[in-house]
Formats: structure tokens, C-alpha cells, sequence
């Protein structure tokens, strides 16, 4: 009985091989041998990213099944998605998850890859084409935070734009092609449904192959040895030696270590799913809901970082010649660098380009989500001033404490810590500045802060002054003029003439 | 054997027990995971929040505090001060702000953001604190009444303070007198601002609570300190007795310019 | 499944392995143009013209707004009494160049800062830094921007942060009573006339 069945089955077999040549097909996949070295937990992340692209494009295809992408129906479809569809929630989640799992992913095996030389010859193309699904990769995120069209992606776009509006001469044309028009509009939607759901996805399936079929016609780097030299001469029969004297299939005997990592990415991508949900949408993508406060995605966090921290005069260099280096400076890589040691201990100049890309890269990313830098537009109404700040004040800097919720200075200067980062916390800065510094700061503005001098009565200065003057730790004495002559702080004589120069009314008064 | 069942079973549990650490009990009284989004949750226009307690905090709590949260203005939970004010008076200074002073409108014709409807959840709210006040030690003074007799404001002036207070002399300073109205020197005399030290009419002067009449002298003695940005003395104005009814309260006369005579 | 290679050659290109080289494709030994060769030369050049015809629409699509030209077109922003003298206000106006399936999209904010009389200034609402919404604040009279915490004066003047130039200003004009504008663009900074 058994054997009729394995005979059967057998016969099924033999009549699908003959015509799909499925054996064959194996032996030259998975089956393909691999250095016994290779099959490490190092190289399993090429597979992983594959396994994310793989969740993107089944759970992409399934919200299509609601989503419209159209400017008056895409938020509305979105919210159906997220509110009513049954389980909707959770393919919102684990495509925006496996978005973020797949960028990083990616970017740890571009790591391991460049850290391995595994670049070197003969494998020049299989990272090119890398760089290639690096840029179409980033481009499906960018696209894709654009489907989420709430009032981030319609800022977001205006933020591209604004970009594309700083190309030298064709500035207009850049930007007119991205909206598809003259301003954000439906057609902006819809070049953007079309590029994230056919044209990048086509792209990627197409380098895809080529990449697949680079690793599979040059093999998979073996695990580097220090001292082990890449030679254009010897390399390949090198190559052919380490798989004939220890080669091994990749399926079944390499493959388990892709298996177990996939389950993990693929179970993560879930938990996150779960437990802390899709993202947004927030508010509608209505241009006049002005109380927008645009983030991108954290993948692109660290650009946002660049445009807050980059004087002005560079800042059109970065972003527009910036990434066009960059990706070329990672195309050029393999060709420029073809030989030689592979291990990552031999060669510090590729590890300390790791390192600071890491840290860089890392440190903006994390500048990007705290951005210290925005003003909190609701700080002057929202942003109390702990106690300490205010006991002990006279009439006249508890009005200055006023004017400084008022005239908005508390939308960028936290005090102790609370309110925006935007400028400095003003726990202390009577112990920093004198009174005529604080006036002239006040006045003047300087360094990142509007000049006020306009925009407050005489009588708001002073209070907003005496105020700051007041703002110093206990038992500090206010900042000294360092051009009068030091005195023994016994005296306080400097703060007295200050206090009267001034007409202040210091707490110590 | 034990070991090739133990390890799927307890791979189950693992799953399980991960499942169930990220759900939680939501209002509507099933589990949900952490994760689905939360139909209260879902984003309302600013116009929407109707909530008193998160549009106080986003509006006002900077300036006027409550509960534990001290500020530098006069606070909204002062029982003396919830007591004093007229409700149609309180909604009209959050609504339209009081011009020449800090204090801005948050109505939508004063660009302040807040609707009709907000601002009635707000003066309702800041209304609901209040609770009847112990007046054995002195009757409450009117909200608003004409200035006094300054000489008389300032003999009251004069024994006030003891230590641990503001100075008196601080209360003249040309710059904050500059600052607010006449009505916010009343309030300020009449409710203070007990949580920094500022006495209300109970504790102003040592002994005994002011009268009305007392504090109108005191403000007016206030209001004649009043000088301009160069330290000119401004004549000091009588004030129309705004009845309780009547929205306005007098602007201060520092607007937006330097000091002028009105 | 045994090692289909032999070691010898592993990382050989299997290019000709399946049935995709035909024998017949050996190497001419010299040249002679023949009816084949002619053919597929006709072949090629017939898809040459083919691929022209079906690629300029194709492309010409693709890069119509290059041929474009948008120009600012005039908006009606409604009567002067709607904005109080000595005050910046938010207006918004429908797009002129909107579709029907913009949804919210087609109403496009601006500030609106009458100075007095019929003297105005009409400033866009994204920032030149990166096009963020700014943001009016009438107590200490300045646009602030969200993003990187750009600041401009009242005028519209650059104050403080990151921005390259001041607000973006739309020409205007009175017509009995009625202000009105000249736009539909998203200005960046390479907009002229703004």
C-alpha cells in the first residue's frame, strides 16, 4: 500500500520534473552549494529583507482591497481601514511595521555586507544592484508614508517639494512634475499611488532577480579570514577550492539559520503590529487644519535633522548633492576598492566609515524624533512654571512671567525642563546674563531668536527682564558685568548698583 | 520523547502568554490588543474637544494654574476669586482678552482659536470649582467699583506688608502698574494670589479684613502711582463703575505704545 | 539531492545550459549580408519607429508639466470688510487649478495682513525653509513654523531660524471692495513673483 503510494506519487514527480524541470531548478536555487563558513547568522539578513518585501507586497495587494487613492476619498478610506474593517487595523500594522523592519533590515545587511567585503571582485554587480534596491527602498517608505494621506503626507509632499523647489534653474519643472500640477492636488496622490504600488514594486521584483541571480552565478562570499587577500587572478579557483573542499547546499543545510531568523522578523513584525498598531492617520490632509505639525517616518528623520541643523548657505547643498553622492560614492565602492582584504579587522578605514555613518546616522535619527529644535506652538498656554520659578517674586516679574507666556517665549524656551528645546531653558539665566545682556538679547534677538524689540512695549521689557534676572538657583548670586571691577561677593555691591542701575527689584532685595 | 512535545507546548504558552500581556481591558468592557486603534482615539478638529479639563490645560493652565499647578496670574480656583467674579464678566474677558493687558482673546473673532461653544464648556468649568466662601471675617468687596480716596489708599498702604511678603514699594513700580488695568489692581487686592504670598482683602492689612470702600482707596492709591516710560506722573482717572452687567472692563492705560494719557 | 557541479567550476555562468543557445547560433566565419541579415535589420528598425510612436506619447505624458506653463491666476478673496484693520487673519481660497476629486485639498490657506485702508499683505502659508504650515501669533506678532522653528515679523520678513527669505508674498489688488489675489502655485523657492 505504501509503496503504491510512494510509486504514485513518484510517478506525479517524474511527469511534472520532465516538463518543469523542477529538480533542476532546485539544484541551482536553493540548492546551490555554499562554503560551509558562509552559512552563519551573519548572512541571513539578504533573506530577511527578501521576507519583508514579501509581507509589504501580500498585505499592500490586500488594503488596495479598500483603499481609494483618491485627494477627497483616500483619508476616508483610510479611517474605514482602520476603524471598521474587520482586522484592517492589523494589515495597516503589519505593513507599516514590516516597512520599517525592511529599512532596517536592509540597511544591517548592506552593513554586514560592506564590513565582509563582500563587494570586492567578483561580486561588483550583486552590490550595485544592492544600491539600486537600497534607492528603490527608500523610495517605496517615502511613497508609502504619502498613502498614509493624513496631514503629514500632505505636508510631507510640501516638504519634497520644497526640496525639489531649491534645483538650481528647473526648480519650477521638478516640483510641477512631483505634484503633477502647479500645486498639491488629487494628481499628487495619484503619482504617488502609481509609483508606490506599480512602478517601485515592478522595479524591485526586476533587481530583485538580478541581485538573486548575481548571488547565485558568483556565490555567496565566503566568510572572510583576515590576511586572506582578494586577487583578480587567483580569486576564482580560491572560490572553487573552498566549495570544493567544504561546500554544503545551501537548502537544507544552510538554510535552517534564515528559517529560525525569518520566524523571529516575521513574529516581531506582528508583536509590533499588536501591541503598538498601525500608524495614524492623524488629521485630515486639509491644507486649512493649519495646527499640523509634520513628521516623517523615522527612516527619514535623520534628513529632517539635517534641514534643522545645517546653516542655511549649506543646506541646499545637503539635501539636493548630499544623497546623489552618497548613492554614487556606494556604486563607485566595488570598483574602486576590488581587492584586497576582506575582514573588517584589517581594514580600519571601512570600519571607522561604519562606525560614524552609524553613530551619524543614529544620533540625527534620534535628534529627529526628539526634535529639540521645533518651536511647541502651544507652549505659551500650556507650559506651567514650577513653583520655585514664582514664589518670592514682586509684582512686577510675575507680570514678566506673564509676558513670557504670552508673547509666546515659552513656545521655544522650556523652564526646568518644561515647554519646547526649541532655545535655552531659562531655569538659570540670570546667573548666565546681566540685565542689559538680557535687554539687548530681548530687543535684539540674535542666534536663532526673533528680535523683539518691535513687538514689546518698554514696560513688557522691564517686566520680562526683572523676571529673567530673578531666574537663578537659590543663593546665586544674578550675573555680573565682567567689566566692573570684581568685588568680594560678601559686598554684593555689583549687584547693588546693577539692581538700582537698572531699577530692578531682585528677590534678595 | 517528553522533549519533542515539551518544546511545541511550551512554544504555545510562550505565544499565549505574550498575547496576553499585549491586551487590554477597553470602556467598552472587552480585551482588545494594545495596538487597535481606539475609536475615542480617532483625531477631532481642535473645534471638538469639549473637554474641560484638556482645554483648560491647553489653554489656560500657564498663566491662571489650578489644583497644584501654581502660576503667576491670579488663579482660577481662588475661592475669593470665583466668588467675586460675574459669569457674564468671565466669559467676556476669555472671549475678547482685556485690551492693554496680558491677557489674550481666545474667542475666534480675537484669532484665539477657541469657539463659542468652548469658551461656554470653560467659564462653566472654571465655575464649577466654586464653593460658598467664609465671609465671618469681613464681607466680600464688589467686583468692580470706582477709585477711592488715594490718600486714604495709601495711610491702608502704608501698615500692610509685614515680612515674608512682597515689598510695599514693589506694588508701586511704575513698569508693573503699567502692565495691568485698574480692575486686575482691585482683583489683585481684594482675591491676591495667597499660593505666592500675595494677601487677599483678609490679610492685606494686619488685623482685619478691608471693606469695599477700603479697596477701591487702595487701588486708587495704586493707580495714581502710575507714571510713563519716562517717569512722568499720570494723572489718575476715575474709573465708570462698569455695572455687572456690562461686558467691558476698563483697559489699562499702557496699550501697545508707550504709556499715554488716555 | 547530490552537487549538481563539479567543484572544479562552480561559479561558472550556467547561461547555456537550458535550451535557450541554439546551434545555429555559431559564429559566422565573415560577413555577407544575406535576406536573413536584411530582415532583422528591417525588424529592428520597423520596432525602432514602432517604439518612437509609442514612446514620445508615453513620455510626453510623463513630462507634460514640463510643457506647461502655470501661470498665477487671480483668486477672489472676498470683501476688504472681512479682514479688521491692523490685523493678520487666515483666509483660504478654493485653487483655481483644482479637480473635482481634490477633496479638502482644494482649499488653499493664506494670510491675510491688512495694514490699513486697502493696504494689504498676502503672505502663503508654508515656509520657505521646507514649506511647513506657519502659524500667526497676534500677542508677539510673529509667523512661527512648526518644523524647524523658522520666524518672521509681521511683514513677513525672515526673523529668525533657518528659512533662506521671508514669507512668500501674493500680489494683490482692491476691486471694489473686494480683495483679490494672484495664485494657485505652491511657491518654493524657485516660484517667481512671490
Amino acid at each position: 500500500m505504501i509503496d503504491k503510494a510512494t510509486k504514485a506519487a513518484q510517478g506525479v514527480f517524474t511527469w511534472l520534473d520532465s516538463r518543469l524541470h523542477i529538480a533542476e531548478l532546485w539544484e541551482h536555487t536553493a540548492g546551490h552549494h555554499i562554503p560551509k563558513k558562509s552559512a552563519s547568522w551573519f548572512y541571513v539578513f539578504g533573506s530577511l529583507t527578501l521576507l519583508c518585501l514579501v509581507i509589504q507586497l501580500i498585505t499592500g495587494t490586500l488594503l488596495a482591497f479598500a483603499y481609494v487613492p483618491s485627494g477627497a476619498e483616500a483619508y476616508t478610506t483610510l479611517q474605514y481601514l482602520t476603524f471598521e474593517q474587520p482586522l484592517g487595523w492589523i494589515l495597516r500594522g503589519i505593513h507599516y511595521w514590516g516597512s520599517n523592519f525592511m529599512v532596517a533590515i536592509m540597511l544591517i545587511h548592506m552593513t554586514q555586507v560592506y564590513l565582509f567585503g563582500a563587494y570586492k571582485y567578483p561580486r561588483e554587480l550583486t552590490w550595485v544592484s544592492g544600491v539600486l534596491l537600497l534607492v528603490i527602498t527608500l523610495g517605496l517608505a517615502f511613497t508609502g508614508q504619502v498613502m498614509r494621506f493624513d496631514e503629514d503626507a500632505y505636508w510631507g509632499i510640501g516638504i519634497g517639494a520644497a526640496i525639489a523647489g531649491r534645483s538650481p534653474g528647473i526648480g519650477e519643472q521638478v516640483v510641477q512634475l512631483m505634484l503633477g500640477g502647479p500645486i498639491i492636488g488629487a494628481e499628487t496622490l495619484s503619482r504617488f499611488f502609481s509609483l508606490h504600488v506599480f512602478i517601485l514594486p515592478g522595479s524591485i521584483l526586476a533587481v530583485i532577480a538580478l541581485h538573486l541571480r548575481l548571488v547565485l552565478s558568483k556565490g555567496i562570499n565566503e566568510y572572510p579570514e583576515p590576511g586572506v587577500l582578494v586577487n583578480r587572478e587567483t580569486y576564482d579557483a580560491h572560490y572553487a577550492n573552498i566549495l570544493k573542499k567544504d561546500g554544503m547546499p545551501f537548502a537544507p543545510y544552510g538554510i535552517w539559520k534564515d528559517l529560525v531568523a525569518g520566524g523571529i522578523v516575521l513574529m516581531a513584525i506582528v508583536v509590533c503590529a499588536l501591541v503598538l498598531g498601525p500608524k495614524g492617520p492623524f488629521g485630515p490632509p486639509d491644507p486649512t487644519q493649519i495646527d499640523a505639525n509634520p513628521r516623517p517616518d523615522f527612516y527619514f528623520m535623520w534628513i529632517f535633522a539635517i534641514a534643522a541643523l545645517m546653516p542655511d548657505y549649506m543646506e541646499t547643498v545637503a539635501l539636493l548633492i548630499g544623497p546623489p553622492i552618497g548613492i554614487a560614492l556606494l556604486i563607485i565602492l566595488p570598483f574602486i576598492n576590488n581587492t584586497g582584504e576582506k575582514h573588517w579587522s584589517r581594514r580600519p578605514v571601512a570600519l571607522l566609515a561604519v562606525v560614524s555613518l552609524v553613530l551619524s546616522l543614529g544620533l540625527l535619527t534620534w535628534y529627529g524624533i526628539t526634535s529639540p529644535w521645533s518651536p511647541d506652538m502651544t507652549g505659551w498656554r500650556s507650559a506651567i512654571t514650577p513653583k520655585q520659578f514664582l514664589e518670592h517674586r514682586s509684582p512686577l516679574e510675575l507680570q514678566g512671567a506673564i509676558v513670557i507666556q504670552q508673547k509666546q517665549c515659552r513656545n521655544c524656551h522650556a523652564i526646568d525642563g518644561i515647554g519646547s528645546q526649541r532655545g535655552p531653558d531659562l531655569a538659570a539665566v540670570g546667573t548666565r546674563l546681566t540685565a542689559p545682556q538680557l535687554t539687548r538679547q530681548v530687543i535684539q534677538g540674535g542666534g536663532n531668536m526673533p528680535a523683539y524689540g518691535k513687538n514689546l512695549t518698554p514696560y513688557e521689557i522691564d517686566a520680562v527682564v526683572a523676571y529673567m534676572v530673578s531666574l537663578r538657583p537659590n543663593g546665586v548670586p544674578p550675573a555680573r558685568d565682567s567689566t566692573l571691577p570684581a568685588v568680594p561677593p560678601s559686598t554684593r555691591q555689583a549687584e547693588k548698583n546693577q539692581a538700582s542701575a537698572e531699577g530692578q527689584h531682585g528677590k534678595e532685595g | 520523547m517528553i522533549r519533542s512535545r515539551a518544546l511545541p507546548i511550551g512554544l504555545l504558552f510562550a505565544a499565549t502568554a505574550i498575547l496576553q500581556t499585549a491586551c487590554e481591558k477597553r470602556p467598552d468592557g472587552k480585551m482588545h490588543f494594545m495596538g487597535e486603534p481606539n475609536p475615542a482615539a480617532k483625531w477631532k478638529p481642535s473645534e471638538d474637544i469639549t473637554d474641560f479639563t484638556a482645554l483648560y490645560s491647553q489653554n489656560c493652565i500657564a498663566c491662571h494654574g489650578a489644583g497644584k499647578t501654581v502660576a503667576a496670574s491670579i488663579a482660577m480656583d481662588n475661592q475669593t476669586y470665583l466668588n467675586l467674579v460675574p459669569a457674564d464678566i468671565l466669559k467676556n474677558i476669555i472671549t475678547n482678552g482685556v485690551k492693554g493687558t496680558r491677557m489674550p482673546g481666545f474667542g475666534e473673532a480675537e484669532g484665539g482659536g477657541l469657539t463659542g461653544r468652548q469658551i461656554e464648556i470653560l467659564v462653566n468649568g472654571i465655575l464649577a470649582w466654586k464653593k460658598p466662601l467664609d465671609t465671618s471675617a469681613g464681607a466680600l468687596p464688589a467686583y468692580a467699583g470706582p477709585l477711592g480716596n488715594a490718600a486714604n489708599g495709601q495711610a491702608l498702604f502704608s501698615q500692610s506688608f509685614e515680612k515674608d511678603r512682597p515689598p510695599a514699594e514693589t506694588y508701586l513700580n511704575p513698569a508693573f502698574l503699567g502692565l495691568v488695568s485698574n480692575q486686575y489692581l482691585r482683583t489683585l487686592v481684594i482675591v491676591g494670589i495667597p499660593e505666592l504670598g500675595y494677601p487677599d482683602y483678609h490679610g492685606f492689612i494686619p488685623g482685619r479684613s478691608l471693606t469695599d470702600q477700603e479697596v477701591s482707596d487702595v487701588t486708587a492709591w495704586l493707580v495714581t502711582n502710575r507714571k510713563n516710560e519716562f517717569g512722568e506722573p499720570l494723572a489718575a482717572q476715575p474709573t465708570p463703575v462698569p455695572p455687572a452687567s456690562l461686558p467691558a472692563v476698563p483697559p489699562a492705560p499702557n496699550t501697545t505704545d508707550a504709556p499715554k494719557l488716555p | 539531492m547530490s552537487s549538481p557541479e563539479t567543484p572544479t567550476d562552480p561559479p561558472t555562468p550556467c547561461a547555456c545550459e537550458g535550451s535557450a543557445c541554439a546551434p545555429g547560433d555559431a559564429p559566422k566565419s565573415r560577413f555577407k549580408p544575406s535576406r536573413r541579415d536584411f530582415l532583422l535589420a528591417f525588424g529592428v528598425g520597423l520596432n525602432a519607429i514602432a517604439g518612437a510612436m509609442v514612446g514620445i506619447p508615453i513620455l510626453g505624458y510623463v513630462l507634460s508639466t514640463f510643457a506647461k506653463k502655470y501661470d498665477l491666476r487671480r483668486i477672489e478673496l472676498g470683501p476688504v470688510s472681512k479682514f479688521p484693520e491692523g490685523t493678520t487673519t487666515l483666509a483660504s481660497y478654493k485653487n483655481p487649478y483644482s479637480r473635482e476629486w481634490d477633496g479638502a485639498m482644494d482649499d488653499i490657506p493664506c494670510w491675510v495682513r491688512r495694514i490699513k485702508g486697502n493696504e494689504f499683505q498676502i503672505f502663503a502659508i508654508n515656509c520657505t525653509h521646507l514649506g511647513c504650515p506657519v502659524r500667526w501669533f497676534a500677542e508677539s506678532k510673529f509667523f512661527m513654523c512648526p518644523c524647524h522653528g523658522g520666524v518672521y515679523y509681521e511683514n513677513g520678513d525672515h526673523a529668525a531660524g533657518p528659512p533662506p527669505r521671508g514669507l512668500y508674498t501674493y500680489e494683490y489688488k482692491v476691486e471694489n471692495g473686494e480683495l483679490i489675489l494672484m495664485g494657485g502655485v505652491m511657491p518654493t523657492l524657485a516660484t517667481k513673483n512671490v
